[in-house]
């Protein structure tokens, strides 16, 4: 059934509305995740749902300024590069776990040997493994965290993977301990969860002053998961719920037509391309293997309307892997415009005039990755789109089996290139172009702390990748919102939303 | 009987032992669950990590036989996805699907014996006819639809019950109408047949000469005959709904086994797919062994055979 009709059918019955749980006498916001929220404990699952709850629930010794892109003090009143690979972070006076017992020096070095502790079986363990080096107590407000190696990431890592937990909460090495009974440090602490169901916040009113995250507007915060987006849309109309994210466009755009919702879309930091096989792993000869087929593909795609037509939103055509503001993407690369008559042209000069045939195998968006076929056939290359789940899809890409696939990248949310090196550096089995020069700038970009280096080496880098249309790169995401019209929200400039500075008008 | 029922349950146990290693094959070949418990922005190294952290780089008959092992045991292993023993999300999940079940079976053999027999006494009648017209639209509209228009109807333009959720009984009317009506056409019309075949059959006319009241003739000699291949169905329904609903799970948002095994999956969380499946398969098992025993309460003819 098509949400217009569901819409329809709806408007003419909102006179006789449901009286709604979700509203601002109670002063209890309902949001609505497409997906579940499998654990309380946002060290053990890396989905998009549990960021948002982690970022109301967690607070870590530093955290993200999505304006500015600098790292601001959390718990850490500040913090202070001793050398270029270590730093130490004075902790903030006063601050408490929603249990009431203080945060001190022992409950963060606790927090960063188990996450880097492999037996604990965090999914962030093994993202600070390559360089956390110890976590040590200077005195009693003061850690000292030094890494292996100058990491320029090291702050980005310790504000995403090194969310704080209390001293021995996982007992003698319980994973599971804080899945369903969880006690935090940030602005919410959590009355009642319903794995897989719902979520219930609380704000805390022990919540330190003066810290980089908003106290919190609302006074509960109700996490329901509803999967279909027909359900959500007639909640939405009924009062039953206040908020949703990830709206797909379409859905969007109806919802925020009506008078009883508003529609937000704001930038996701989430960029979409296609990694050629420019090595030659799957075939010493192939086409992808040919600089002038690289150059074609990417004049052939017509950014621009894929963007208009099927992204929507706030997403914008990309000629690099990289986020407006980025740091380490200030830097003027060749842009391959739509011109499918000089892809023809570049096709007959590196000898296909006819076009040829590829698999391209991809796992998100279908109907762009659609578009994008049909773009190519109309320059005479046949792009056959194996569609699969991303866990297929690493499966293939480990065992070098991919002539092309389609990479979707988050960063974190990092504001830096370095958080995309994966496709860049040597021995990763993202990287299909095997470019000495651009694996050895991307590898000196990630060892040192100098970032005027750093800028010069990235830009010799994606100079390179770009001239040599090693990727072909096409989006960046949107991110729709919808929510009740009584509802104050601003989109974030990094894609994560930030529940508690949401308001009642 | 005891040798049979014993027969049934070996064979049954194998059968879900194949089941199970199938699908334990068909995940572990078909993708990299080491990617999957890293995330989709994971680097090469972190899933390489955690590919060694949770003993995927070890022999597939390794990791099975060890699940092998630890199911006798008792140890049905933890989840990736959801940090939880495998068990214990299986019995938070169960209430949830239960009622469901329940809920869905008595619509299905309320309407669809109820018209069945009903359309039975009076072929080709209008009721009759009626009957069949509603069996064919039931069986014609996908069950999303249907959801998606009774919360249009009665949780929209007339609240009466909740959009979704699982939090009372109001909860599940709902989505047990839309379960339930899908098997309705199935009773229905094996009931209508059945009946239509007892009531022409001599017995029947003989007990109408010895002047049995109808009432008596339809319900205690003429309907216990007919439901015997309506007891074989049923019983595969209450398989399939026990088995949960991915579809009406998804629509009402149920927090049940359809959506548990839907998003397991999804996040190709081997332990807790193999678990559900194994599950589902002694489900069917048992159920198809008691739908023989009670045919064979029915017609005493079959416990001779």
């Amino acid at each position: 059934m098509s949400v217009k009709a569901l819409l329809t059918a709806s408007v003419i019955a909102l006179s006789s509305a449901m009286p709604a749980l979700a509203d601002q006498a109670n002063d209890t916001l309902v949001a609505a995740f497409n997906k579940e929220v499998q654990t309380l404990d946002g060290l053990y699952s890396t989905s998009r749902e549990n960021l948002i709850l982690s970022y109301l629930t967690s607070d870590q010794l530093v955290d993200l300024n999505p304006e500015t892109g600098e790292y601001d003090g959390a718990l850490a009143e500040s913090y202070t590069w001793v050398d270029d690979r270590t730093i130490d972070f004075t902790l903030r006076e006063g601050i408490q776990f929603h249990d009431g017992s203080p945060v001190t020096v022992e409950d963060i070095v606790y927090s960063f040997e188990w996450i880097a502790d492999e037996d604990s079986d965090t999914r962030r363990g093994a993202f600070i493994r390559g360089w956390f080096e110890s976590a040590v107590a200077i005195d009693d407000r003061t850690v000292r965290v030094t890494a292996t190696n100058p990491y320029p990431l090291m702050l980005r890592d310790i504000a995403v993977f090194v969310l704080t937990r209390q001293a021995g909460a996982y007992g003698e090495g319980d994973t599971d301990s804080l899945t369903q009974q969880f006690n935090g440090t940030g602005p919410y602490r959590i009355v009642g969860f319903e794995m897989g169901a719902s979520v219930t916040l609380e704000r805390f009113e022990g919540y330190y002053d003066g810290g980089p995250k908003h106290e919190g507007n609302i006074e509960t915060i109700y996490l329901r998961s509803i999967p279909d987006w027909g359900t959500v849309t007639a909640e939405l109309l009924s009062g039953g719920v206040n908020w949703s994210f990830n709206v797909p466009d379409d859905i969007a755009q109806d919802l925020g037509a009506l008078p009883m919702a508003d529609h937000t879309t704001g930038v996701s930091t989430r960029v979409s391309f296609l990694v050629l096989d420019a090595a030659g792993v799957t075939d010493p000869e192939g086409p992808l293997t040919n600089v002038l087929v690289r150059q074609a593909l990417n004049h052939a795609v017509n950014r621009e309307e894929i963007v208009e037509f099927l992204v929507g939103g706030s997403g914008r055509p990309i000629q690099t892997t990289c986020n407006l503001g980025m740091f380490g993407c200030d830097v003027e690369v060749t842009e391959y415009e739509y011109n499918p008559e000089r892809a023809m042209e570049l096709l007959a000069e590196a000898g296909y005039p006819n076009g040829f045939e590829f698999e391209l195998t991809t796992y998100r968006e279908r109907p762009i990755m659609e578009a994008v076929a049909a773009d190519l056939a109309e320059i005479g290359v046949t792009a056959n789109i194996n569609h699969v789940r991303l866990s297929a899809l690493s499966a293939l890409r480990g065992d070098g089996e991919l002539e092309a696939f389609q990479n979707a990248w988050g960063f974190y949310a990092t504001p830096d290139l370095g958080a995309i090196s994966n496709y860049y550096l040597e021995g990763s089995n993202r990287n299909l172009h095997h470019d000495a020069d651009v694996e050895g700038w991307f590898r000196a970009a990630l060892e040192t702390v100098d970032q005027e280096e750093r800028a010069a080496l990235y830009a010799q880098a994606l100079t390179r990748v770009a001239d040599q249309a090693y990727l072909l790169p096409i989006f960046q995401y949107s991110q729709n919102y919808v929510h009740s019209s009584d509802v104050t929200f601003e989109a974030p400039a990094d894609g994560l939303p930030r529940l508690n500075e949401v308001s009642w008008q | 009987m005891l040798k049979f029922i014993l027969k049934r349950l070996a064979l049954g146990l194998a059968v879900a032992f194949t089941v199970s290693l199938a699908t334990f094959l068909m995940l572990n070949l078909a993708a990299d669950p080491a990617s999957m418990v890293a995330g989709e922005d994971a680097t090469q190294d972190a899933i390489e990590q955690i590919r060694v952290q949770f003993g995927f780089d070890r022999p597939l008959y390794v990791r099975f036989f060890e699940w092998i092992g630890n199911v006798a045991t008792g140890d049905f292993g933890d989840s990736y996805y959801w940090n939880q023993p495998v068990f214990d999300l299986l019995i938070h999940r169960a209430p949830v699907t239960l009622t469901l079940a329940a809920g869905s079976l008595t619509v299905t053999v309320g309407v669809g014996l109820t018209l069945g027999v009903l359309a039975a006494l009076k072929p080709n009648g209008w009721l009759d006819r009626f009957a069949l017209s509603l069996g064919t639209a039931a069986q014609a509209i996908p069950n999303f639809w249907l959801g998606l228009i009774l919360i249009i109807l009665l949780g929209v333009m007339f609240p009466i019950f909740p959009v979704s959720g699982d939090t009372s009984w109001k909860h599940f009317v709902l989505p047990c109408i839309v379960l339930g009506t899908s098997a309705v056409p199935q009773v229905l019309r094996l009931t209508r047949t059945g009946m239509i075949e007892v009531l022409g059959s001599d017995y029947i006319r003989t007990a109408r000469a010895k002047g049995f009241r109808p009432r008596q003739i339809l319900f205690r000699h003429a309907l216990r005959n007919a439901l015997l291949p309506v007891v074989s169905v049923i019983t595969i329904q209450i398989g399939y709904k026990l088995g949960g609903s991915v579809i009406t799970e998804t629509v009402f948002a149920l927090n049940g086994l359809g959506r548990l095994a839907y998003e397991s999956i999804l996040g190709a969380d081997i332990p807790t797919v193999q678990m559900l499946v194994f599950f589902f398969a002694l489900i069917f098992i048992v159920l198809s062994i008691l739908g023989d025993i009670l045919n064979a309460w029915l017609d005493p003819r079959m416990r001779v055979e």
